[in-house]
């Protein structure tokens, strides 16, 4: 039996063809497929580049039920370390574009390794002016308020 | 990608994932940040997550200057590195002697008196709120000198989590009585 396929198409109008399963791991595109059989799905929020690096993520985290399929599985220890890896070659601001993608296609493992990247990435800040720097947050407090919140916050080193 | 771009419960789930100690610091970031982490139904899922982990409480000592002082301070810390916590809610300066309960509960700890009103405070983020006086105690405002005559004996004050409700915490007095003493 040959795999289905279905097609996904970025914002430049770029088609992908993903066996179903693994465009499946997507709750989103998972009840588009059942919705819409047979139709390609358009993705206008997601660039090609990003669509292509979350189908990279499902390929990988596909779980093959038919057992004789061409990806072989992985051990959950691999798994955990391909993840790492795979969150660790991404720059900061395509780290953040893929976990709109994930949250967007509602597919919750991507979602928990992306934010946990960008939770350490934050935690490794030296100050709130470095993060408001990486992650271009706008500061809408005094310089009196900050003060105000580093006193009250004080802790053990 | 901007971090103001991102749905508000896309930074509430990365913020999660943040230690106490790095949310408190950066309380300062922003006016979304700084209420976000000051949210109750965020610090429960943060508390979840982190139990996940390590479940871990921080380490609270209450200290006393002198032995006849009635003066106590919590600190949070260890013995390398700790940190006085303000006591807002005592008026006085730090003049009531409070007891501590024995237990601590996801981080939360209570401040006890015979006849004041006790706090429930968390160390970690200096969030407290008062217990109002309970039957005991309010016996022992009325009797006054006069409850000692009653040989209730001493008091224990437990903490604990109402594990059915899950979200509700409760202290306990626990009293023996010595009714039947010669």
């Amino acid at each position: 039996m040959s795999k289905k396929m279905i097609v996904l198409k970025s914002s430049e109008g770029v088609s992908f063809v993903v066996e179903e399963a693994v465009a499946r791991q997507s709750k989103i595109i998972s009840f588009l497929v059942e919705e819409f059989p047979d139709r390609e799905l358009p993705l206008t929020n997601m660039t090609s580049e990003i669509l292509r690096k979350t189908i990279e993520y499902c390929k990988k985290h596909v779980v093959e039920d038919d057992g004789g399929g061409d990806s072989s599985s992985s051990s959950s220890g691999d798994l955990k370390e391909w993840d790492v890896k795979f969150v660790a070659e991404i720059d900061q601001p395509r780290l953040m574009d893929l976990l709109m993608a994930a949250n967007y296609l509602d597919i919750p493992s991507l979602l928990d390794v992306t934010c946990q990247k960008v939770a350490d990435t934050i935690a490794a800040c030296n100050d709130e002016k470095e993060i408001r720097a990486t992650f271009n947050i706008e500061n809408d407090f005094t310089e009196e308020e900050v003060e105000a919140i580093r006193m009250e916050n004080q802790y053990p080193i | 990608m901007m971090m103001e771009w991102l749905h508000h419960d896309v930074v509430e789930l990365i913020l999660e994932r943040l230690p106490v100690k790095s949310l408190l610091r950066f309380k300062s970031v922003s006016k979304q940040w700084k209420s976000t982490i000051e949210s109750r139904s965020f610090q429960e899922r943060q508390l979840k997550r982190k139990g996940q982990e390590s479940g871990r409480d921080p380490d609270v000592l209450m200290v006393s200057a002198s032995t006849d002082e009635s003066l106590r301070t919590p600190v949070l810390g260890s013995s390398f590195s700790s940190v006085k916590i303000p006591t807002p809610w005592d008026k006085e300066k730090a003049t009531t002697l409070y007891s501590v309960s024995n237990n601590r509960c996801d981080g939360l700890v209570c401040l006890y008196h015979p006849f004041e009103s006790g706090y429930v405070v968390n160390p970690a983020t200096r969030w407290y709120h008062p217990l109002p006086p309970c039957q005991l105690q309010q016996l022992m405002i009325s009797q006054g000198e006069s409850y000692f005559k009653l040989e209730h004996g001493l008091f224990k004050l437990g903490f604990g989590k109402d594990i059915i409700s899950s979200s509700t915490y409760k202290p306990v007095w626990a009293i023996q009585l010595f009714r039947d003493r010669p």
